[in-house]
This record gives C-alpha cells, sequence and structure tokens, in this order.
C-alpha cells in the first residue's frame, strides 16, 4: 500500500480487530459502513481479512538453518530447486518408485488445513491429469505427505516465456506459432472441461526444440477461491469476471492468452499503455490477423470473446498461412543490416559459410588419407564424416537461406535445427578425432591436422557458434522492431 | 537496562551471534544431514551461558529477547549467502534447509521476511519487534508480553495481524 503510514496503519490495526469480532457475514456490511467515504483503507482491511484466512500456520514452525543432501519426502528424492513460482518452491525431483525425473511443488501450507480447497484441488488435479497434449506438463499425482500437499508434474526443461520476454518482445512469427501451440494446448483442454485459471508467462515453458507448454494446468487458479476478495491470484491476467468474482469458464483463459500474445508481440502488459491498440497499431497482414485475435480474446464481455478455442486456432493458422504474413522488409538487399561488415547478423552468416566450407577441406583430406588406415577403418571414418557434414551443412546452408529470403522464419527455424547441427558437429568433431589417434603414430603431421580441426570444432560449437547466435538473435529482433516502427510512420 | 532497548548493534547481540553461529556450525559438523532448528540453538546456548555465569543476562526472557536479534541476524544472512552463492553459479552441492522448510510448512525466503520486516517496523516497531522475539527468538506470548510490557491479549492481536500482513508481502512478491 503507497499511502499506508502509521496513523493509517493504526486505523487499518482498529477495524482488522473489530470486523474479527463479527461474524464473517456481517464484515463486508460493517466495513462498508466504517470506511464509507475511505475506499481505500477497506480494501486494506479486507486484504488483510482475507490474509489472516490463510495465515493461520504462518510462522508457527520456527526457523531452522542446516544442511541436507538430496532430502526425501515420502518417495520422492529432491535433486535442486529449479525455480519459485506463484505457489512455492519447484524442485527437480526423482520419483524413487518409478524412477523418473518430476516437478515436485510443495502448495502453500494452508491450503492442506482447508477442506473445501483441498477437495476441490484434489477434483482439478484429478480431471487435468487425464489431459495428455505436447503443449501441456502433464500432472502426474497430487500426494499428500505429513499433512503436506505437493503437485508433481511432467518435468519440464526449458525457460518461461516470462524469461523471453527478458530480452524485449519477439518476433511477429514466433509470436503467432506461439500463439497457435498455446491455443491448441488451451482448445484441448477445453474440450475437457479443464480451465487454466492462471495462464500467465510464468506458467509457459518454452522447450529446447521451441513449443511451448503449458504447467498447473487446473491447479494454478486454485490459489485464489471466488468467496475472498481481493483474491492472491495473478491480478494482472485475471479477466474482469474473474476479478470480480464472476462465473469463470474456458473464456478467462481466452482472456489471459489476449494478455499474453499482446506482451509477446509488444513485449508490454496491454493495459500498460491506455490503448490497446496504440501499442499494436501496425499495418501488415500478419500484425492486423494477430491483432484482431488479440482484441476479440480481450473484449470485457466473455460473450464478445471466442466461444470456440479451436477458432483461435484456426484464426492464427490462417494467419501464418497468409501468403504476404512475411512482414519482411522488401528485398534480400534490405533484410541486411546496414550497419556494415562488423554487425552481428553478418558474422552469423559468414560463421555458417565458412564452417560449411570447412566441412569440405576435412571431408577431403579424410578422402585422401584413407588408404592409411588397415582395412574398412578409414573408409567408415569417410563416410561417417560424409553424413555429418552433409546434415549440418544442408542445414546451415538452409538457416543463411533463411535468413536472407524469409527472415521472419529465421528465428524459429533456428531454434529447430539447433540441436541437429550440434549433433552433426559433434560427430565431425569425433571422427576428426579418432582419425588423428589412428594415424598419430605413422603420420604425426596429418594426425595433428585432425586432432587441430577437432578442437577447432569443439571450440566454435562451445564458445564461438553461441555467441555469434546469440549476438544475430538480439539483432535480429531489433531489426524487426526497427522494421516495424518503420511501418508505422 | 530493559531488554525491549537492546538493539541490533550491542555488544551482547554481536556476542550472542557469535555463539550461536559456533553452536549451529558444530550441529551441522557433527550430523551432517540433520537441520538445527532455531529454538533448540537458542537454548543451548543459553544453557551454556548459564554456566558462565554472565552478569549481563538480568533473566531467561532478556536473554531470548537479545538471543531473537542475534538469531534473525545469523539466519538471514546464511541465506543470503547461499542464495548468493547459487547466484554465482558456484556448484552447489548440499540442498539447504529453507528448501526443507518450503516443503513442510513454510514457502517463502527468509531474506524476504527480513526485508517485510523492516518495512513493517516502519509502520509498526512493535508488531515487527513482537515478530522477532515470538518466530527467531522462540518465546511465548506470554514471555513476547513481559519483555515488552504489554499484556498478551495486545501481543495476540498484534500477532495475527502482522502475520497477515507479512504473509500478504510475502506472496505479493512471489507470483509476480
Amino acid at each position: 500500500m503507497t499511502t499506508m503510514n502509521p496513523d493509517r496503519w493504526a486505523e487499518a490495526n482498529r477495524l482488522f480487530h473489530a470486523a474479527l469480532e463479527r461474524t464473517p457475514q456481517d464484515r463486508a456490511a460493517f466495513l462498508d459502513e466504517a470506511c464509507a467515504d475511505d475506499e481505500q483503507l477497506r480494501d486494506e482491511v479486507r486484504s488483510l481479512l482475507a490474509f489472516h484466512e490463510e495465515a493461520d500456520r504462518f510462522l508457527d514452525t520456527p526457523p531452522a538453518d542446516g544442511v541436507r543432501e538430496g532430502q526425501m519426502v515420502g518417495p520422492y528424492q529432491l535433486i535442486r530447486e529449479v525455480g519459485k513460482g506463484g505457489m512455492g518452491v519447484v524442485y527437480l525431483a526423482e520419483d524413487t518408485r518409478l524412477g523418473r525425473m518430476v516437478a515436485f511443488k510443495a502448495l502453500p501450507a494452508a491450503w492442506a488445513g482447508d477442506a473445501e480447497r483441498r477437495e476441490r484441488l484434489r477434483h482439478e488435479a484429478r480431471a487435468a491429469a487425464m489431459l495428455s497434449h505436447p503443449g501441456v506438463a502433464t500432472i502426474y499425482a497430487l500426494e499428500e505427505i505429513e499433512n503436506q500437499l505437493y503437485l508433481v508434474s511432467e518435468f519440464v526443461r526449458g525457460e518461461t516465456l516470462r524469461d523471453e520476454l527478458q530480452h524485449g518482445r519477439l518476433p511477429l512469427s514466433v509470436v503467432v506459432e506461439t500463439g497457435l501451440g498455446l491455443a491448441e494446448a488451451l482448445a484441448a483442454a477445453h474440450d475437457r472441461g479443464i480451465v487454466h485459471r492462471d495462464l500467465k508467462p510464468e506458467n509457459i515453458l518454452r522447450t529446447m526444440d521451441g513449443r511451448v507448454k503449458i504447467v498447473d494446468f487446473g491447479v494454478a487458479g486454485l490459489g485464489s477461491s471466488p468467496d475472498r476478495s481481493p483474491s492472491p491470484g495473478t491480478p494482472a491476467y485475471m479477466s474482469p469476471e474473474q476479478r470480480h468474482g464472476g462465473r469463470v469458464d474456458f473464456r478467462s483463459d481466452l482472456y489471459a492468452l489476449g494478455i499474453v500474445l499482446h506482451e509477446l508481440a509488444c513485449g508490454a502488459h496491454p493495459f500498460a499503455s491506455s490503448d490497446v491498440r496504440a501499442v499494436l497499431d501496425v499495418p501488415g497482414p500478419l500484425e492486423a490477423a494477430l491483432e484482431a485475435v488479440i482484441a476479440r480474446c480481450l473484449a470485457e464481455d466473455p460473450a464478445e470473446r471466442y466461444q470456440f478455442t479451436h477458432d483461435v486456432v484456426t484464426d492464427l493458422k490462417s494467419a501464418c498461412q497468409r501468403p504476404t504474413a512475411v512482414s519482411a522488409p522488401a528485398g534480400p538487399s534490405a533484410s541486411l543490416p546496414s550497419t556494415g561488415v562488423a554487425s552481428a547478423l553478418w558474422w552469423w552468416q559468414f560463421h555458417q559459410i565458412f564452417i560449411t566450407a570447412g566441412y569440405g577441406v576435412l571431408l577431403y583430406f579424410l578422402w585422401m588419407t584413407r588408404p592409411w588406415s588397415a582395412s574398412q577403418v578409414g573408409q567408415s571414418l569417410f563416410f561417417v564424416a560424409v553424413v555429418g557434414a552433409l546434415g549440418a551443412g544442408i542445414l546451415r546452408v538452409h538457416l543463411w537461406f533463411t535468413l536472407r529470403s524469409f527472415p521472419a522464419d529465421w528465428f524459429g527455424q533456428r531454434k529447430r535445427a539447433g540441436i541437429w547441427i550440434r549433433l552433426a558437429d559433434a560427430t565431425l568433431g569425433i571422427t576428426a578425432l579418432t582419425a588423428g589417434v589412428i594415424y598419430g603414430t605413422g603420420h604425426p603431421r596429418a594426425a595433428a591436422l585432425f586432432v587441430g580441426s577437432a578442437v577447432g570444432i569443439l571450440v566454435a560449437f562451445t564458445i564461438i557458434e553461441p555467441a555469434t547466435t546469440r549476438a544475430a538473435s538480439r539483432q535480429f529482433g531489433k531489426r524487426e522492431n526497427h522494421s516495424r516502427s518503420g511501418f508505422r510512420r | 537496562m530493559s531488554p525491549d532497548s537492546v538493539d541490533a548493534t550491542s555488544p551482547m547481540v554481536e556476542e550472542l551471534y557469535r555463539e550461536l553461529r559456533r553452536l549451529a556450525s558444530g550441529y551441522l559438523r557433527r550430523e551432517r544431514a540433520r537441520s538445527v532448528q532455531a529454538t533448540e540453538l537458542v537454548h543451548e546456548a543459553y544453557l551454556r551461558l548459564l554456566k558462565d555465569k554472565h552478569p549481563q543476562w538480568q533473566s531467561r526472557t532478556h536473554f531470548l529477547a537479545i538471543a531473537a536479534i542475534s538469531m534473525r541476524r545469523l539466519l538471514v544472512e546464511r541465506a543470503r549467502a547461499r542464495s548468493a552463492a547459487k547466484r554465482g553459479g558456484e556448484q552447489v552441492q548440499v540442498t539447504l534447509d529453507e528448501g526443507l522448510l518450503a516443503t513442510r510448512a513454510q514457502s517463502f525466503d527468509l531474506v524476504a521476511l527480513d526485508r517485510a520486516l523492516v518495512d513493517l517496523a516502519r509502520l509498526d516497531p512493535q508488531q515487527a519487534r513482537i515478530i522477532e522475539l515470538r518466530f527467531f527468538g522462540g518465546m511465548t506470548v506470554e514471555e513476547t508480553a513481559d519483555v515488552l510490557s504489554v499484556s498478551p491479549a495486545t501481543v495476540k492481536r498484534h500477532w495475527t495481524i502482522a502475520k497477515a500482513w507479512l504473509l500478504r508481502e510475502l506472496q505479493g512478491g512471489s507470483s509476480a
């Protein structure tokens, strides 16, 4: 509370205790009367009363200090903390019965004591556990161990969209693709009558292969019960009906989806600016299509939003397929950065071409040295290298070509191809190293060359490539923003 | 000197702080996988210092009132040091006890609680002190009332609203 000072706090204290002496039903009326002309004070006391209900066992256990290695909670062995969510600390844990890795989350202590909430939670978790969709982190179990509730779900390796947003808005094509992934996952859940209730960038993870996964389906929103206001949920992503304690259905998720998409496309929450349209008001077919989807999701009245989550999927799909959807600058020459040779994108392109040429050189040497080794070994090495070099080379040239011709797709393509390129690079590195070892005694110079290339590949792989790619992505993002603000003028 | 007038810079707080830290690391060395409860530590420190017939301690409550300040400092500093080590990318091989607590009854970190207590002290210093004495010092309502020279009912009232306020502060911070 910004305006809280000791005097107002004393007044809030007086009202809080006076309200506590009344029955829960009478409290609202009492506060309305006592704070007739001071809404802020009333809200403060109300919120304190709501938290008082939760604070029952809070601070009851004395603090402790110490170490523990891989503590067991029931059959779960905690491995390490992986993050702090809205509901508590999340651990990577091993389910020792099944030997699989899970995300292990302790739910707030107060939840276990609240029989009604626990029942609702159980009900929701049971429904959500039936949901199996690549865009949803599957819930495995809701465990009650020593009077404490734990949510056990699929462990997803990746970054949250909140982390991604730290670097600013995403390229529009990525936003549409992300939106499509989210809408498909939501559609699958909504088909089964499961509502997320707390969709926000913190609850969405992007996996290594670029797909999105929604976590905490069905249970995240139970942090707030409708009878308590103001609720301790995430107000910034709540739909109007959620904020006002109205009936919450799948259309509340669509509202939150609208906010998330807006945030991804513009880098800011829609209501950070006074007018939604002002931020996204950019001509261009993709922008228009996305904007229409977002605007419809953000309708105040649920009846004016999409009435069918599959319609969001359809609309986003058609936005993707528009031939003119690529919001790229006019020609290949315009797509190149104007800052000259030293720019990060240039380096990235140079790196791709240089490495591809390097593959050719390596292949040539492997071919030439083939007869030196006993029987088929040289031959096999050469063929393994051919496979690796072809795979990585084709992907690198493909990415380079995409950047020059279809820049809007580059970001997504790069994410998808990355792992394969690295795999192929690793294969080539190992091949070169093997060749070096085999030829080591008879042909020390050639061996040195092979070991040298293996080291070179390793350095490029671990240090140079990640750096140039990161720099290029950053520059690419900036350029996209640039070209869009250019359109606006 | 009234125990309540003791502040965090008092030499007694400093001395107790060192004693508690020594005891804590002794515990943890002896029994690797065990955690130490603050109250346990305070109790042991009390017995130890009682043997020394320390003239400064006027009573058990006086001792506890000072121990609460030392304990708060000790726990918060350790929590802060550990989270700094984690951020620095150092290999943390041990999992820490805030985690253990989080899976049991508390899901907040002590550093955040410490910060919230500083804010609360601006609104009502006595409420912040009550939390410190009861939570970090492990004192009962009656002992707290005795130290602060107020009625137990007052301690209970302050405890109730301060807990609600702190919980809101901590949850608001983590869900953003």
